[in-house]
């Protein structure tokens, strides 16, 4: 028995975390009853996929028609689960165990860099709530929910590449990511500074390390010129920074501070994180740990470029400085053993375990709270518009509400989240505040006109973005309020504008 | 020597199926043999001996024209070939330069398209050739080629010919060097500044983004493709550790470059050469390199080769539905039955020199007018296109004489977006009567009374 334990206490222990991180996940996503928003666009590729067996790239909901090129793997593995189980329980179950898989990959890379299961195993649970990750991707169906823990994979795979089977693992990780998101680049961008890390530190690198890189790139760059074709040759290389109206670009590329970073990524992997980087980077070598520390500086060069939203890059930084985490718990773990404190080891741990209850749990729950999501009466009111409204019509509401309104009450959308490829996405942007804005009923109907939009979605999510309680052009007889719950109305527009 | 037989062969056949491509599928899809773009039509019209000889050849036979082109750029992929062998480039490297050339859209679009530029690289590298023969006799006749050069070109021209004497003189240590190069100085300077030719010529260009000009996936008919790009970097790192070697190409790469994003987009076929050189060195070290899996290898050579046949496909459907199609020639034709000698058309500049090529009358607005007309008349043109005053609309077709508006897809997809103003709008009028109507394009005639 002893023997048995010995040899495999940290697979229980990893089976423990894992369960215990995929728990608390699935316990907020089924207490919850709606998704994020950007969930939406989600089940909505995986129901047309279901249905028709190719996603919607020419979709009619989305500003009214559209094409949206994106990569379609994600959706076609929830499709092939919705298969045997239904849609919201694929939505609630997947993604959270594809995420949840993080925990066992922080263990594999935290035990090939320093060689002790105790310190890979708190890494893998201290992976599993990581502020930023966990605010992302509970209770949301997005593809990140399967790049963090595929990319960290890869590198994985980069470490044990003496073994050939993972030459394979890492091939197949790579051809999933290019068919996932674009944000997979990250992965290509930090082997790239691999390359001049180990150049500079004069580290060997190895033959295949090379060869693989070398398809990495080849590969992502021919899957991205496949997918986005068509997208670049009518939108150019602008089509790479997403078209995001100026008007929210302030609140997608938000400058990030140093404390809201902190509390993001978690205090101490930070302050570890920073010190294994110091040290590795001026004083010591290991390319395992370049691996890690060419991810961070990554995703800050994307960060930099405007090529990621912060919000992504923090769940990316939090991650590898999770990873450069174990290596320093390793060096204090072994300062600590031969010091005089040896019999107070397994109080220190319990500390250390309590400081990151505070440190990453409970900032990890508190901002998932924050993140935004639809109330049950926005998707409710939005079902009622599936049954209600006639098809066909478009439906103008905030930019988030955009995909609930295509998804759940499957109408054609003003505007939604999507934004490349949309002429004039400014003038759009500018003209669904105004709407919503505007005092005078000519202006309103005059725009709704322009737009062919028939119908208002106006929420309380409207009421506090727009910080108004009322559309304040409805006293004539040209909208009529067709739908009326506790937080949402539906306007019918009655009038048209017309020119002289 | 068989390999090399072997390889000349394939280099051939691989150059015809690229440079026949395009005109190819545009002959399937629509049988139609007309050149495309605006530079063909630009040079179509030209009065000079350029203009004579591409309107003669299309007169007899439009198969005779695309006939020059095609040989044209065939016995430029095989000067290039062979400059390349002179100077010393392995089999493999020159063959895979040459080839990754013809393959790519900046080549092919160059002699898919008459112009005067396509005549005069061939005339360089023929020269380039003749010297490279290091013979003395065929090396000065080369030279005296060379010397004709900024009398018939274009300042690019002159430039590339001025480097090349430059490099030979100063490779061989030839003591005339001083009497070649003042020569072509001295014709720079008579051509340019006593005769007061332009320093391009061809039609006006429209200012893009950088990257949309450079790169084919990016939007541009006849750009560089992606992959070989890449393959370029890679050869551009390769070569700096040997980088005295080059130093001529990297100055020549980086005068060209600056004058495509400050200058002209006519220097990217020179710029594109000058990058091949080093994707020839970044696919041998591809290919060369002692590989740990050979399987690997494969996977990325076969995504690289697919990626540059994806580019060159994109072009050759690009170029086979470019301007004018059926439609435009049909609706151009009509106009040239049913309109009057001297009457002016309005429409969209794209639209301008096939308007007064194919239809024979005057357009309001093309891009063989020279820069400052084109300037100034693309400004009324957008005044008449977005005016939001009818009556001023009104005012500006009659006051530029307009007799004719022609509406394709294209401006009515940019047009259409606000019915309530501008030349849409106008159209409602009693003064306008459509008159013709097909395929997406519209003649509108235009009463001025």
């Amino acid at each position: 028995m002893n023997v048995w334990w010995k040899k495999h206490w940290p697979k229980l222990v990893l089976g423990l975390i894992f369960a215990l991180t995929l728990g608390i996940r699935l316990y907020f996503s089924f207490t919850s009853q709606t998704f994020t928003y950007e969930s939406y666009f989600t089940l909505r590729q995986v129901e047309v996929i279901r249905e028709t067996g190719l996603p919607a790239f020419d979709d009619h909901f989305s500003y009214g028609g559209r094409f949206l090129p994106f990569p379609p793997f994600f959706y076609y593995l929830l499709a092939f689960f919705h298969l045997i189980m239904p849609l919201k329980l694929v939505g609630q179950l997947i993604p959270q165990i594809l995420i949840s898989l993080l925990g066992p990959v922080a263990y594999l890379i935290a035990k090939k860099v320093t060689n002790r299961p105790g310190v890979s195993l708190f890494t893998a649970f201290i992976s599993g709530f990581v502020p930023a990750v966990f605010k992302e991707t509970v209770n949301s169906l997005s593809p990140y929910t399967l790049i963090i823990p595929l990319v960290f994979f890869a590198l994985y795979c980069l470490m044990r590449l003496e073994n050939k089977r993972y030459i394979y693992y890492y091939i197949v990780s790579v051809i999933i990511l290019s068919f996932t998101h674009p944000v997979s680049f990250l992965l290509i961008l930090g082997l790239v500074f691999y390359l001049i890390i180990t150049r500079i530190e004069e580290k060997k690198l190895d033959r295949q390390e090379g060869e693989l890189i070398a398809f990495s790139f080849f590969f992502f760059l021919w899957a991205q010129i496949i997918l986005y074709k068509k997208a670049l040759l009518m939108g150019g290389i602008n089509f790479i920074w997403g078209n995001v109206p100026s008007g929210i670009m302030s609140y997608y590329f938000s400058k990030i501070t140093f404390i809201e970073a902190l509390v993001a990524i978690g205090i101490i992997p930070f302050i570890a994180g920073i010190f294994i980087i110091y040290k590795y980077l001026f004083k010591q070598k290991n390319k395992e740990v370049y691996l890690s520390i060419s991810f961070a500086l990554g995703a800050i060069v994307l960060l930099w470029l405007g090529l990621m939203e912060p919000r992504v890059a923090l769940m990316f930084l939090g991650v590898v400085f999770v990873l450069l985490f174990s290596e320093a718990g390793r060096l204090f773990w072994e300062y600590f053993l031969n010091t005089k404190f040896v019999p107070f080891r397994y109080l220190l741990l319990a500390v250390v375990l309590l400081l990151f209850i505070f440190n990453s749990i409970y900032p990890s729950i508190g901002l998932m709270k924050e993140k935004e999501k639809p109330l049950p009466e926005e998707t409710e009111a939005a079902l009622w518009m599936k049954g209600n409204l006639p098809s066909g019509v478009t439906v103008l509401s905030t930019v988030e509400e955009g995909h609930l309104i295509a998804a759940v009450g499957e109408k054609r959308n003003f505007m939604d989240a999507n934004f490349i490829l949309i002429d004039n996405i400014d003038k759009r942007f500018q003209d669904l505040e105004r709407i919503f804005k505007t005092s005078y009923e000519i202006e309103a109907l005059d725009l709704l006109n322009n737009y062919g939009a028939s119908y208002i979605f106006f929420s309380s999510q409207a009421q506090k973005q727009y910080d108004i309680t009322k559309l304040n052009y409805l006293g004539s007889n040209c909208f009529s309020k067709v739908y009326t719950n506790e937080k949402v109305k539906i306007y019918k527009v009655l009038c048209g504008v017309e020119r002289k | 020597m068989r390999k090399e037989k072997i390889m000349v062969f394939i280099l051939g056949i691989v150059s015809i199926i690229s440079l026949a491509l395009g005109p190819l599928l545009r002959l399937l899809k629509d049988g139609n043999l007309l050149p495309a773009g605006k530079e063909s039509f630009y040079w179509l019209q030209d009065e000079g001996i350029y203009g004579r000889l591409f309107s003669g050849l299309d007169a007899i036979n439009p198969w005779a024209l695309y006939g020059l082109m095609i040989s044209a750029g065939l016995v430029s992929v095989f000067l290039v070939y062979s400059i390349l062998r002179k100077l010393k480039f392995e089999v493999e490297e020159a063959a895979l330069i040459t080839g990754l050339s013809a393959l790519s859209p900046f080549f092919t679009s160059f002699f898919n398209h008459p112009s005067a530029q396509m005549l005069m690289i061939l005339w360089i590298m023929l020269s380039a050739w003749l010297i490279l023969s290091w013979k003395k006799y065929l090396s000065y006749l080369g030279l005296a080629l060379l010397l004709a050069v900024p009398l018939m070109g274009d300042i690019f021209n002159a430039i590339m010919a001025f480097a090349i004497a430059l490099i030979y003189c100063s490779h061989t240590r030839e003591k005339k060097i001083f009497l070649w190069l003042g020569g072509l100085i001295c014709a720079t300077a008579f051509s340019f500044f006593y005769l007061g030719k332009p320093l391009l010529t061809g039609p006006v260009e429209i200012p893009v983004n950088f990257w949309q000009g450079f790169v084919s996936e990016f939007g541009t008919t006849g750009g560089m493709g992606a992959f070989i790009l890449v393959l370029s970097c890679i050869g551009f790192v390769l070569t700096w550790k040997k980088a005295k070697n080059y130093l001529a190409v990297y100055g020549l790469l980086l005068f060209f470059l600056l004058a495509f994003i400050f200058f002209s987009g006519q220097s990217l076929i020179y710029l594109g050469l000058m990058l091949m050189v080093f994707a020839g060195r970044g696919a041998m070290f591809l290919l060369k390199r002692e590989w740990q899996m050979i399987s690997l290898r494969n996977l990325i050579w076969l995504v690289v080769g697919l990626g540059i046949l994806f580019t060159t496909l994109n072009y050759a459907v690009s170029f086979s539905v470019s301007s004018p199609d059926n439609s435009l020639i049909k609706a151009l034709s009509w106009l040239h039955d049913e309109s009057r000698a001297g009457e002016v058309v309005f429409s969209n500049y794209d639209n301008g020199l096939p308007i007064e090529f194919l239809a024979g009358r005057q357009a309001f607005i093309h891009q063989g007018m020279g820069k400052n007309s084109f300037e100034s008349q693309r400004e009324m043109m957008e005044k008449i296109f977005y005016s939001s005053e009818p009556q001023e609309t009104l005012r500006l077709l009659k006051w530029n004489k307009i007799d004719y508006l022609l509406l394709d897809g294209q401006m009515r997809e940019k047009l259409w977006k606000n019915k309530e103003t501008g030349l849409l709008f106008v159209l409602a009028n009693k003064q306008f009567e459509r008159v013709y109507t097909k395929e997406g394009i519209e003649i509108w005639y235009f009463e001025k009374s």
